[in-house]
């Protein structure tokens, strides 16, 4: 049974690393850069 | 906890036991050989007609089974009534374990065993088993030896298919490959093979409809099956998972294509307070991709860096990112040394294509030097990055690496009643 779970979040999750792959989301830049944050005119941070 | 199911039966022979007068049943008429009494526990010769006495059992010691005798239940899809029942202990006299006969006039028999609340359903085999030092194969299947030793008879109840005696004596080897224990007991005049497979007690509650609950069981159980799932099945996963990670990044890396979109040659000025600068246009293509964008600056025993936006064109929509080099290097009594770097690279995730440019702040430690510095930012489309790739191995590394843990624990636990670990062994210096 748990077995087959893992099996099943694992085939989700290297869909999702295709996926995310395939649109250049790369988890560790989005942690770092803070891209999950809202994007907003230029120069709005300075 | 008596059985609802105990009923009297046609075709039962019935005697007074000769020693204390109780009546004494025999069920399977033809095939038990002889007979505790339930009273007495004075042990009966079944097959004659005078009912000799085989044995007087002086001591005391009266064992109640917690399946009682003339109790019947649907086990395995066969309704079975318990004929029999003996306790047994070790050699030493330390563990002791139940067994239930069970009989069907059309299945014969089969054992139910209970030691520390764990069951077992055993048949007998007449396939004799390959055996090796630490294994026994039979039926395609190989065993893992458990444990040798001796058994003895402690206590008798009821019918058996052969001449039973308090205190009668077999050497036993137990091999087991959970949930299944293959046993072998023996004499010098002869020797019996069987299987037991490890069973739930209360499915045996439920067949037998017992009242009332039974032991819990204790520890781990030679045979018993974990309840983990199979670390060898979640390794195997692992292993396909591991696969097809690393042929989507190598092909990601091999076939991707990265154009630089971008090289541009800026001049910082450091007499000026505000440095700012707007690159070239250029253009993104495709859909959503990342950016790499690449700094370089001949810093000395300095810093310098950019807050920069990436600007795209058609809405005004800018993305912010910081980014900037530190270089240092000096000598000391171990030498000469140096540390970070001219250059960094910094990855934009999800750029959406279309025409960009940069705008850039830059700024630099005060260095006291006047000398203009040229900097360089280069941005290339569509890189390869590691960090999702790593990730996803350490995610999908966590729970087959604590299954395993867990299965190996679980294992150690069972092996450490055996004198035939696989996980550790007994040395001697002698």
């Amino acid at each position: 049974m748990m077995a087959k779970l893992y099996l099943t979040f694992g085939v989700f999750m290297i869909l999702s690393f295709f996926h995310f792959n395939n649109i250049g989301w790369g988890f560790m830049q989005a942690l770092s850069s803070g891209s999950w944050g809202p994007k907003g005119p230029a120069g709005y941070h300075k | 906890m008596a059985g609802e199911n105990q009923v009297e039966r046609k075709g039962v022979v019935k005697f007074d036991c000769p020693n204390c007068g109780a009546t004494v049943n025999v069920t399977a008429v033809g095939q038990t050989l002889s007979v505790a009494c339930g009273s007495c526990a004075s042990i009966i010769d079944a097959t004659d007609e005078r009912h000799q006495i085989l044995q007087k059992v002086a001591s005391a010691k009266k064992v109640e089974p917690l399946i009682p005798l003339g109790t019947r239940g649907k086990l395995r899809g066969t309704v079975y009534e318990v004929i029999g029942f003996m306790e047994r202990c070790d050699g030493t006299r330390t563990y002791f374990w139940r067994e239930y006969l069970l009989f069907n006039p059309k299945k014969g028999f089969r054992w139910l065993t209970e030691f520390d609340g764990h069951w077992n359903y055993v048949i007998s085999i007449k396939d004799k088993p390959e055996v090796s030092q630490n294994t026994a194969t039979v039926l395609n299947k190989v065993y893992r030896l458990f444990l040798k030793g001796q058994a003895q008879v402690s206590f008798v109840l009821g019918e058996f298919y052969w001449r039973v005696k308090v205190g009668e004596q077999v050497n036993v080897r137990d091999y087991i490959r959970p949930p299944e224990m293959l046993s072998c007991e023996g004499t010098k005049d002869e020797t019996i093979w069987s299987i037991g497979e490890y069973i739930n007690g209360d499915e045996i509650r439920t067949a037998f409809n017992i009242k009332g609950t039974f032991p819990f069981p204790m520890g781990v159980a030679p045979n018993q099956p974990t309840k983990a799932a199979k670390s060898s099945e979640v390794r195997r996963y692992w292993k396909w998972f591991l696969i097809a990670l690393f042929a989507f990044q190598f092909a990601d890396l091999i076939l991707s294509r990265s154009p630089t979109v971008l090289t541009q040659v800026f001049t910082f000025n450091p007499q000026l307070t505000v440095n700012s600068f707007q690159s070239d246009s250029f253009e993104l293509t495709g859909g959503s991709k990342n950016v790499e964008v690449r700094l370089r600056a001949p810093v000395s025993n300095n810093w310098f860096e950019i807050e920069a936006d990436l600007v795209n064109e058609a809405d005004g929509d800018a993305e912010s990112f910081g980014q900037g080099v530190e270089y240092y290097y000096g000598v000391d009594s171990d030498g000469s040394w140096s540390e970070g770097s001219q250059a960094s690279t910094k990855v934009l995730s999800a750029v959406e294509g279309g025409r960009y440019h940069l705008k850039i702040n830059a700024s630099r430690g005060n260095d006291y030097s006047t000398a203009l510095m040229n900097f360089e930012v280069r941005v290339k489309r569509n890189v390869t990055t590691w960090g999702n790739f790593i990730f996803l191995i350490i995610l999908l590394s966590i729970y087959p690496i604590w299954a395993w843990w867990r299965e190996r624990s679980f294992e150690s636990v069972r092996w450490s009643q055996s004198d035939y670990s696989p996980y550790w062994s007994f040395s001697s210096e002698d």
